[in-house]
């Protein structure tokens, strides 16, 4: 942890010039007054990387007046607040970057990045309106020593039984695709196909286990709340798990269909509209029928392709057990 | 009521003045938000410019309970531009003293905050919500990393209070050449020297005015009765500093305040530093003995003069030296055998250890451990108290009560004990097993004597036990010689292979000699050990035992099993044993299958049962005289005629 004052000194002395040409100096009689300590090598970085960049404030010191503070909180080592923030860099900010070019990034790209060391309840992240995302847990989820992309993306339980396990990566997709939505609309017919299994705050309640959404084509429980998070469910978990995760989740929901069909045939059914109603309505139909709907907003509305923001990804994330995460450039 | 209308008047015209007077001064000259910044640029360099760092006595406080602090630890606080060095005296499964380097600021949020705002381990330890997940509420260990700094105190420290968690505490600079892990090793281990003090008398000016009692998580509550009679009781959190310990923040006890005392180890009190408070805590504690250097230097010519019982835990670190009792030690504390071969000299010249209490779970179990090569004890007494083994499952122990075991030539004379002597082991058939009352199992390099000693402990419960001596291995010869036991020796087994004696229990190999010796009390053997005998047990090995000049003076003899073929009255393995001049009283209990009365069919003097003898013949001179003249009552025996014989240095 070097530090450079002195640079940081001279740093703030060319802002400064810059700054007292356009005459909006702050008041000597201020109210606002700045009193950060010395900057180290990473707020250096951040300055050049993500500040002058994506006019993105990455805060990696814990600050609890801006924290909710009915939660024991504790900060991210300075090491993990190195790591993550290359981590973010690489892997979310620079994909989007790949897809729709930077300017796109810095336009809708959340202004305030939040690090946590400690857990927060259950919560991986949480987001607020598209200006501020936070992340939990890093102390643990960041290990140096050993790091996997599991770690950074979480991994799909595909029995379905299992807990639906979050992680920062995820999160991050999950939060930036709402505010694509916020940005431009999706189409109301999105809506409409998982109408009746949208269960608002009880979702957790609703579906016990991943298997319980799978099956009534949901992508997980959480999606089950509403039009707006099956979205960015949808995105998050096909982008940060992959086609493979997609194609098991749709072989695991249709499993209860199967069992009935299999059941109606032994029992001699061969009502054909019957048979014919109960295949149309398979879980698979309706989550790849959103999935193609999506695929075409992403496309029409962004511009944007969906298999190739995935790959993209998927190549970077996969890049990262090579990268040197412990030293700046 | 003119006079009262004129003074209405007057009163208006006053009120009408003030209305004219020019608007108030303000009370502070600056903006808040300038006096803010002001105050965080003045701490921000008074923790920077300390040369040698702070500490802080740093309070946690009671997540479950009453939300008050508790358990104070020296933490020390070195401040070096945005960084910040840290280390704790001990924590809960962190005891090393392992700086840590993070960040640090004074952010303006309820007035200057000073806040550790990156992970630190030594701090964050106390702060990390605990458990499987980081719920709402859920404390940690209720420590806090953001400090609202409240102001200066007298000696140009700091008051802060935890921000999340309100507890009051203080950065107390440190002085110029003071060194903060110094001061947080010292006081590590005043925590430790002072930890058994826990009930005080508190006295003022050497009055008792209170009471006191200090918590394992680092509480003292102060007990008194105030001028009307009514108890008070005030309880404060404290932390321990190199000299002492330093309360969380000041307490009144009968109007006198105190903040910190000093300890003293010898005296077992702390002394109120405060100026003025002449307040003393004296410990009614009981500690337990440190191992202590005696006087002299542990040579023939300067032994050790042992007086007490830290004298005698000192004997593990010079296992070479020469002892000297100087006076009767009773045991205040659990007694540790001594751990390694002792090979010096121990001279208890008579006194005795009193009270002994050893559970141990070490292979060789008594006073002492082992005694190894060239081990020399005279006139110790065991008096009273307990050697038990706690040692479970088939491996070695070996207990007694001088030594557990014996692996070189050495002399055990004139020693006595009285202390039961247990196992919960008993291990069939094992030669890793022997109980014995002086000394467990002989194995040694060198010629063992044991002579003049005396057992009146019961033994038990083992497979291979004996009155003085449990088993004897090994091709190098042992002599006892002038012993008795007097007491009740069980043994227990499975196995054929294992023996219970009087005297001796097994013996495999060569050359035990029992000579001129007795034994008395009971020998009772369970399960199906069939090596049985009055003096010597016995064991089919080698040349075996040489019993000569002695006699069996027990009120009982007896066995579980039904086999008799290595059950007699002196001796019980038939064969390999040379029996010479031997006795046995006539009317002891001689029982097999418990009950039932064996009749001695090798009752002659060189056989195995031994010569009869009535017992009230052998409480008189005239019948050793006659019958063993070997028996030295000139220089090592005395009997008063009605009472068997015992030894003269008794």
């Amino acid at each position: 942890m070097k530090t450079r004052k002195i640079y940081w000194m001279l740093f703030l002395f060319v802002g400064l010039v810059f700054t007292s040409c356009s005459g909006d100096s702050l008041d000597s009689q201020s109210v606002i007054t700045e009193t950060s300590s010395s900057p180290n090598e990473l707020d250096f970085w951040l300055v050049k990387n993500y500040v002058q960049t994506y006019n993105v404030d990455f805060k990696y010191r814990i600050d609890n007046r801006e924290n909710n503070y009915s939660y024991s909180l504790t900060p991210v080592t300075y090491e993990r607040g190195v790591a993550f923030a290359k981590i973010l860099m690489h892997t979310w900010l620079k994909t989007y970057d790949e897809v729709k070019g930077q300017e796109f990034t810095q336009t809708y790209i959340p202004k305030n990045i939040v690090c946590i060391g400690s857990k927060q309840g259950n919560t991986v992240g949480e987001a607020e309106g598209g200006v501020k995302i936070t992340f939990f847990n890093l102390n643990e989820r960041i290990n140096l020593d050993n790091l996997t992309v599991e770690s950074l993306t979480g991994k799909t339980d595909t029995t379905g039984n299992g807990n639906e396990e979050s992680a920062s990566l995820k999160t991050a997709f999950h939060e930036f695709s709402h505010i694509l939505h916020q940005n431009k609309a999706l189409p109301e017919d999105f809506s409409l196909v998982s109408d009746k299994d949208y269960v608002g705050g009880d979702w957790d309640t609703f579906y016990k286990n991943p298997i319980d959404a799978w099956s009534k084509g949901i992508i997980s429980k959480y999606a089950g709340s509403s039009p707006n998070e099956d979205f960015a469910e949808m995105i998050a978990l096909y982008v940060t798990r992959g086609p493979a995760m997609w194609s098991a989740v749709l072989k695991k929901a249709d499993q209860q269909t199967d069992k009935l069909l299999d059941a109606l045939r032994l029992a001699g059914v061969t009502d054909a509209t019957v048979l014919a109603k109960i295949e149309a309505d398979r879980p698979s139909i309706k989550l790849t029928t959103k999935m193609s709907k999506i695929r075409s907003y992403l496309k029409n509305s962004w511009n944007i392709e969906l298999d190739e923001m995935q790959a993209i990804f998927y190549r970077r994330v996969n890049e990262l057990p090579e990268m040197d995460l412990t030293n700046l450039d | 009521m003119k006079k009262i209308l004129y003074l209405v008047s007057l009163l208006i015209a006053a009120v009408g003045m003030t209305g004219c007077v020019q608007s108030q001064e303000d009370v502070f000259d600056e903006a808040s938000s300038i006096r803010l910044s002001d105050a965080i640029m003045k701490y921000r360099d008074l923790l920077t410019e300390a040369p040698n760092g702070w500490i802080i006595d740093y309070y946690d406080y009671d997540v479950t309970n009453s939300k008050a602090p508790t358990v104070g630890y020296a933490m020390y606080w070195k401040f070096n531009g945005p960084e910040v060095t840290m280390a704790c005296e001990a924590k809960t499964g962190v005891n090393a003293i392992t700086p840590a380097t993070s960040e640090w600021d004074i952010i303006p949020a309820q007035g200057p905050v000073l806040s550790f705002n990156l992970y630190n381990p030594v701090i964050d330890f106390f702060c990390d919500p605990t458990g499987a997940s980081g719920t709402a509420g859920n404390e940690g260990k209720g420590g806090d990393f953001e400090f609202v700094i409240m102001g200066e105190t007298e000696d140009g420290g700091l008051l802060l209070k935890g921000r999340r968690h309100d507890v009051k505490m203080i950065l107390h600079p440190l002085a110029a050449g003071e060194n903060g892990i110094d001061y947080l090793t010292q006081s590590a281990a005043m925590a430790l020297t002072a930890a058994g003090a826990s009930n005080f008398i508190v006295k003022h000016a050497g009055d008792s005015i209170a009471s006191a009692q200090a918590a394992a998580t680092r509480i003292l509550t102060f007990n008194y009765k105030d001028a009307e009679d009514i108890l008070v009781s005030v309880t404060k959190a404290y932390a321990y500093t190199p000299t002492g310990i330093r309360l969380q923040e000041p307490v009144e006890v009968k109007g006198i305040t105190l903040s910190a005392f000093t300890w003293d180890d010898d005296e077992k009190t702390y002394t109120a530093t405060d100026p003025r408070a002449n307040v003393v805590l004296v410990s009614k504690d009981k500690f337990p003995a440190k191992p202590t250097l005696p006087p002299g230097a542990g040579t023939d010519s300067s032994p050790y003069l042992v007086s007490k019982e830290g004298h005698l835990l000192y004997i593990g670190s010079d296992l070479s030296g020469v002892y000297r009792m100087t006076a009767d030690i009773n045991l205040e504390g659990a007694w540790i055998p001594v751990a390694g071969a002792f090979t010096g000299k121990f001279y208890g010249d008579n006194h005795q250890i009193k009270n002994i209490s050893v559970n141990s779970d070490a292979a060789y179990v008594g006073f002492f451990g082992e005694l190894g090569d060239g081990a020399y004890i005279k006139g110790v007494n065991i008096v009273g108290g307990s050697i038990n083994s706690i040692r479970t499952g088939d491996v070695a122990v070996r207990i007694g009560a001088i030594a557990g075991t014996v692996s070189g030539a050495a002399t055990i004379t004139e020693c006595s004990n009285s202390a039961t002597i247990t196992t919960i082991s008993t291990q069939a058939n094992n030669s890793g097993y022997a109980a014995g009352g002086i000394i467990g199992f002989v194995n040694g390099s060198g010629a063992v004597t044991i002579s003049s000693c005396v057992n009146r402990g019961n033994v038990g419960n083992g497979s291979r036990v004996g009155g003085i001596l449990g088993a004897k291995e090994g091709s190098v010869a042992a002599t006892i010689s002038n012993c008795y036991s007097n007491a009740t020796i069980t043994g227990t087994s499975t196995s054929t292979n294992d023996a219970i004696g009087g005297i001796i229990g097994s013996v495999a190999n060569v050359a035990l000699i029992v000579e001129n010796s007795y034994s008395a009390g009971n020998v009772i053997a369970s399960g199906s050990t069939r090596a049985i005998g009055g003096i010597a047990g016995g064991r089919n090995m080698g040349t075996a035992v040489t019993v000569r000049n002695s006699v069996v003076l027990l009120d009982k003899l007896q066995m579980a099993s039904t086999g008799s073929t290595y059950f007699f009255r002196v001796q019980g393995y038939t064969t390999k044993a040379t029996l010479t001049n031997n006795y046995a009283n006539s009317g002891m209990q001689y029982l097999y299958n418990n009950t039932t009365a064996k009749t001695p069919t090798k009752n002659t003097a060189n056989d195995q049962d031994g010569a009869d003898v009535a017992l009230a013949d052998a409480k008189t001179a005239a019948w050793y005289g006659t019958n063993l003249p070997t028996w030295d009552f000139t220089n090592t025996w005395k009997i008063t005629n009605g009472s068997l014989p015992t030894l003269k240095w008794e």
